[in-house]
């Protein structure tokens, strides 16, 4: 039972959008909405081997990105902690977050041309502060109380970061993990919109040139999977082997 | 024994303690006793040595000092158990038989039989207290400064926990920092007052 827990709360999540949209397909043509039943029923008709291709595409590029956000984040978290300058790069990591992906996206196309590497630049850009200031906001968590606590235990400062810094970032790395993949796959989609020739993005484009909703909202539903799957292996991993290190409650 | 020799710290260009001196004999307990605020964890700390950042010197005979905190900074990730026994693996002190009975002997004298699989979470402020003061005493120090060690826990159970200190540290050297006048004059052999900011100390009573 323990291990179906996790699975209920993203099935009711995506049981309650597949009803919204349900009912909003019933008040608009199927040409703007079409139903969940209908776009799905297309659903043998769209999964084709180049369909799956498109999608190793993304699926690659979202992982590229997120490994070297992840990487990057919390380097540049940890970096802030350490050298005390986490409101400078929180303020600098601020104004990341608020460029528009698609200015930035389309700078990307302009620099290294169109290919894998403009998507790949772009998840890096948009995701890493993220990252980064969710790391720099765990590790000021650090209660300096427990320093002293291992320090009057002869601790070291291996142990100061073994002990105490480490299990305070392992919730940081749960969080970041979801939404650094979240975040990963939706600018990801934006830069093959942009500057791909395959993946999902560069699908939804072609679709909605022709105003094919019923593939536009097909590919919706395949990210939504995916998203949904990566959030349930994350949670899987951090509770089955990290749970003691989350605060009760 | 222990020699605070014309301590002053200045802390945001404020002085917190001032020229402060005074000394402490091996096997006594002897209590500062001063109102909240007034700057007791920051001497502990400086005679403790975690606080280096001061001007004067703090001078200890014996190589085993230990600390216990106001808060009792348990790690949220260890059991009660792990939580106790944490120190010996960074003492190099290795779990041995007659380590465990001393072990069993204070978490039974401590009332803490059962919990010890529990998580901080699961355990009263009072045991959490209780949880810091063994993980302290079974690295068997020689001399301790406790901060506000009892503040959680009722005065019989406080009782018991000194005694049983006596007991098993018969020559151990305590150090307390408290704010009640009754605990300090019921453990102590000796009491300071400590003065509010900026922080100096005189003799009161001699228990």
């Amino acid at each position: 039972m323990t291990f179906f827990k996790p699975l209920v709360s993203p099935l009711v999540s995506l049981g309650i959008v597949m009803l919204l949209w349900g009912v909003g397909s019933l008040f608009f043509d199927p040409f703007v909405l079409p139903s969940p039943l209908e776009t799905l029923g297309r659903a043998n008709l769209l999964c084709t081997p180049e369909f799956f291709e498109h999608l190793s595409f993304t699926l690659g590029r979202v992982m590229t990105g997120f490994v070297l956000s992840f990487a990057l984040g919390t380097l540049v978290g940890i970096i802030a902690h350490v050298l005390k300058i986490t409101a400078w790069v929180e303020a600098l990591m601020m104004m990341l977050q608020v460029l528009p992906g698609l200015i930035v996206g389309v700078i990307f196309l302009l620099m290294v041309g169109v290919g894998s590497v403009a998507p790949v630049l772009l998840v890096v850009t948009m995701t890493t502060p993220l990252i980064a200031i969710n790391t720099a906001a765990a590790l000021a968590k650090a209660d300096p109380l427990m320093e002293g606590v291992i320090r009057s235990f002869n601790g070291t400062r291996m142990d100061v970061i073994k002990d105490l810094y480490i299990p305070l970032l392992v919730p940081a790395m749960r969080a970041n993990a979801g939404m650094g993949t979240t975040m990963a796959m939706k600018v990801a989609l934006l830069g093959e919109f942009i500057a791909a020739e395959n993946g999902l993005g560069f699908l939804i484009n072609v679709a909605r040139i022709y105003f094919n909703m019923q593939e536009v909202l097909f590919y919706v539903v395949v990210i939504l999977l995916f998203v949904l799957v990566v959030q349930l292996v994350i949670s899987a991993v951090f509770m089955g082997c990290f749970k003691k290190y989350f605060y009760p409650g | 024994m222990l020699k605070a020799t014309r301590i002053t710290k200045i802390f945001n260009r404020q002085t917190i303690i001032d020229n402060l001196s005074f000394s402490v004999e091996t096997g006594e307990t002897v209590t500062l006793m001063a109102p909240s605020g007034s700057g007791k964890t920051t001497l502990i700390s400086i005679l403790a040595g975690i606080d280096r950042e001061f001007s004067g010197a703090v001078t200890i005979t014996g190589h085993r000092p230990g600390v216990v905190f106001q808060d009792p900074g348990l790690f949220w990730y260890k059991t009660v158990k792990e939580n106790i026994v944490y120190p010996l693996g960074l003492k190099k002190i290795a779990w041995c038989s007659k380590m465990e009975a001393r072990y069993r002997e204070w978490i039974a004298a401590a009332g803490l039989a059962g919990f010890e699989d529990h998580y901080p979470h699961q355990i009263s402020r009072g045991m959490k207290q209780k949880s810091a003061i063994i993980r302290t005493f079974l690295c068997n120090p020689d001399l301790v400064f406790m901060d506000e060690p009892f503040s959680a826990m009722d005065q019989a159970s406080a009782r018991s926990i000194v005694d049983h200190i006596r007991i098993l540290h018969p020559h151990i050297t305590l150090v307390l920092a408290s704010h009640s006048l009754g605990q300090a004059t019921g453990f102590s052999n000796r009491v300071f007052e400590v003065t509010k900011t900026p922080m100096s100390v005189f003799e009161i009573t001699t228990p």
